[in-house]
């Protein structure tokens, strides 16, 4: 995956909204279990909705296999995230973290509901907002975001035969 | 391009041999940072930071001149056979920051090695020598007078010749023919380019480290002949500051790693040394100094970092590509590097074109996105790699340090840089169309895909240029640390030695002065193969 690109929250230090504990211990990154797969954690539900948005028009037309596509894709991206730098997952922590909360997520997105309770159409367009905005740190989102999703399902090789990759495997996993 | 089995299996068989020839494997001392339980005390005469480009031909020289060298290296130690021919493995294992790096504005994405042979393990094998007229600016403006082209041709040829760089004899993959049949058809000059390989079976997955040890990377170089005359080389290890006093360093702090490459402070590596060899690459080498407080006059320590801030243009072609397979570069422009108008120069070259590197790089999104990665095979890519550091208004990035004492690279591009990218923008339109492009699309958030050199002409005109809005990559971090007589005017002196430190030495490709104008590997090989030389000549090694 070619990057995460996000700003810094701190922007929305006039929210009062505190997520996380500092960064004092270095080993805090996002390998936690708040962000484990198997649990409902901010990340998760976050990639859930936003996945389809940024695959739109490569995930599978069949509703289950696109489904097992963006668990696949939500899966990598949270084994992927530990890699990046710490200042990087923070500023995921702190993104995932505000999507989820009622009153940040009012000024980030211009709704109440959850970004789930959204309906796709309003996804993108929401998402298109974001890429358009004037706010550097919505951009930044965006792109961070469409990174993340885009990187992750295009690095699985069970999707190279839609670019007709033929990839190389020499040896053996 | 079809693979030629009988050349791959040929490749295969004596990658075996040169990897495990003196692989004295057993004899070699080389320790897993990230399995130590407890604080460790270490000694040695030399301790070489980085596996490289420069600390690569450090630990090589050093060791074989008879001194006891420790070699630490953050990443891991990889065989050949690790390798897998996918991004998704191998930007986390062999990138830093997994390939996530970015400037501070988040405008720039960096590409850096990050495991045995750094750099040169991940990348495209290009092979410059460092331009004439970038040697001509240093002299003029650092007072680097020795480092002439006449100066540095024996090193160059030392380092030829130790890597085995040669011009590519094989024909160019498409996507680089087109970069060629573009400058042919516009009358714009190319040059074939010269790669340090051997026996390469023209796979196209340098990038995720050479499966077979074609490339010959400081992996299968410098480091197996470093331990085969007995350096101790430690991996998975961060260094985080010096221990100095005075005019001498006495010792390197460091730590290891954990299985995601972030730094466990918990467990405490010591190691006591005479002399220092800084070579963990032009972000870490100075956040290392900064780290450690060393003293700075010029006020040059982590200033002045170039990157060659790249732009990127897409281009659809009626036949197919297949920019994924064979030599990645093959041939560059210098049409516009060293321009007779006002300007900022820029390089032509491709990258190779695989699906994650494309795929978060296009600037398209959604369904758009999706229905031009279904052309992925006939796509064209060009880069324009623009060369910083020669003009007042482009004096690159600084790195500073974060609440952890984590690097942090902040890169503002200037208008004269924006200036610049519009300009390499326009040129990579003009040079795909030439080359029979149906359509082009630059980079940038608000690119659209346009059908003729015209309409490009116009569009990229009209594009709003700022940090995030157009594409902007780089492989290349240079300075921080850079050379100079005078100490006023740079950290280091032109052989490499701190000013103020007397047992430290730089060796990276922190220690240029500006941008080269070129790829920098070759620069970096043949500076400090003459700069260890010159430490090696006026000491005299203890006895073993």
């Amino acid at each position: 995956m070619s990057g995460v690109a996000l700003g810094s929250a701190l922007a929305f230090a006039p929210l009062g909204y505190s997520l996380y504990q500092s960064m004092a211990d270095p080993h805090d990154g996002l390998s936690h279990a708040a962000l484990d797969p198997a649990h409902d954690c901010p990340a998760r539900l976050v990639l859930d909705a936003l996945i389809p948005v940024f695959l739109h028009g490569a995930l599978a037309s069949d509703t289950r296999a696109a489904q097992a596509q963006i668990v696949q894709v939500r899966d990598d991206i949270l084994n992927f995230v530990p890699f990046l730098s710490l200042d990087a997952q923070h500023e995921l922590q702190q993104l995932f973290g505000l999507l989820q909360h009622r009153l940040a997520r009012l000024a980030l997105t211009g709704y109440l509901s959850t970004l789930a309770e959204l309906d796709l159409a309003q996804r993108i367009a929401l998402m298109s907002s974001w890429r358009e905005s004037y706010i550097k740190l919505l951009q930044d989102a965006w792109q961070g975001l469409k990174e993340l999703c885009t990187g992750a399902f295009y690095g699985d090789p069970t999707q190279w035969p839609l670019l007709r990759y033929p990839g190389l495997a020499l040896y053996a996993d | 391009m079809p693979i030629s089995t009988s050349l791959l299996h040929g490749a295969t068989s004596r990658l075996s041999q040169a990897q495990n020839a003196g692989n004295s494997a057993n004899a070699w001392q080389h320790q897993d940072g990230s399995l130590w339980q407890s604080d460790t005390q270490l000694s040695a005469d030399v301790v070489v930071i980085g596996t490289g480009a420069g600390g690569g031909v450090a630990a090589e020289l050093l060791s074989q001149a008879g001194f006891r060298v420790m070699v630490l290296e953050m990443g891991a130690f990889h065989q050949h056979t690790d390798f897998r021919q996918q991004e998704r493995w191998a930007y986390p294992q062999l990138y830093q920051d997994g390939a996530g790096r970015k400037t501070l504005d988040k405008g720039i994405s960096i590409l850096q090695g990050r495991s045995v042979g750094g750099s040169t393990t991940v990348n495209w094998t290009t092979s410059i020598r460092t331009p004439a007229p970038t040697l001509a600016f240093w002299q003029q403006q650092f007072g680097l007078t020795e480092l002439t082209t006449e100066a540095l041709t024996p090193f160059f040829q030392l380092a030829e010749q130790r890597f085995h760089i040669k011009p590519w004899a094989v024909p160019p993959n498409a996507n680089n023919a087109l970069l060629k049949r573009g400058c042919d058809a516009l009358g714009w000059q190319s040059t074939v380019i010269a790669r340090n390989v051997t026996a390469c079976a023209n796979l196209g997955y340098c990038g995720m480290g050479c499966p077979l040890n074609a490339k010959q990377s400081t992996l299968v170089t410098s480091i197996p002949a470093a331990l085969n005359a007995g350096a101790q080389l430690l991996t998975r290890v961060y260094a985080e500051r010096f221990e100095w006093q005075g005019d001498r360093i006495s010792a390197l702090i460091a730590h290891p790693v954990d299985a995601h490459y972030q730094t466990d402070r918990r467990i405490t590596i010591r190691i006591e040394a005479t002399h220092f060899v800084l070579a963990a690459g032009a972000i870490h080498s100075p956040a290392l100094l900064l780290r450690s407080q060393v003293p700075d006059p010029s006020g040059r320590l982590g200033a002045h970092t170039y990157l060659h801030p790249s732009l990127i243009s897409g281009a659809i072609f009626p036949h197919e590509v297949h920019g994924h397979t064979g030599a990645p570069q093959s041939i560059y422009s210098d049409e516009f590097v060293w321009p007779k108008h006002p300007g900022m120069g820029f390089k032509l070259e491709v990258p190779p074109i695989h699906p994650v590197l494309m795929a978060t790089k296009l600037s398209v999104d959604g369904a758009a996105h999706a229905a031009l990665m279904q052309q992925f095979n006939h796509l064209q890519v060009t880069i324009a790699l623009l060369r910083d550091g020669f003009h007042h208004e482009a004096q690159g990035g600084h790195v500073t340090l974060g609440a952890q004492g984590q690097p942090i690279l902040d890169y503002r591009c200037t208008d004269y840089v924006f200036a610049g990218a519009r300009q390499a923008l326009l040129a990579m339109a003009e040079l795909q169309f030439a080359a029979g492009a149906t359509q082009v699309l630059p980079l940038h958030r608000a690119g659209q895909m346009q059908s003729s050199w015209q309409a490009a002409k116009q569009h990229i005109a009209e594009l709003p240029l700022h940090a995030g809005a157009v594409a902007m990559a780089s492989a290349h971090v240079m300075g921080g640390c850079n050379m100079s007589a005078s100490s006023t005017q740079g950290v280091v002196d032109g052989y490499g030695m701190h000013h103020q430190l007397r047992n430290l030495q730089v060796v990276d490709g922190s220690v240029l002065p500006t941008s080269l104008g070129a790829n920098p590997q070759l620069t970096i090989f043949a500076l400090a193969w003459r700069n260890i030389q010159h430490f090696i000549a006026q000491q005299r090694p203890s006895s073993p």
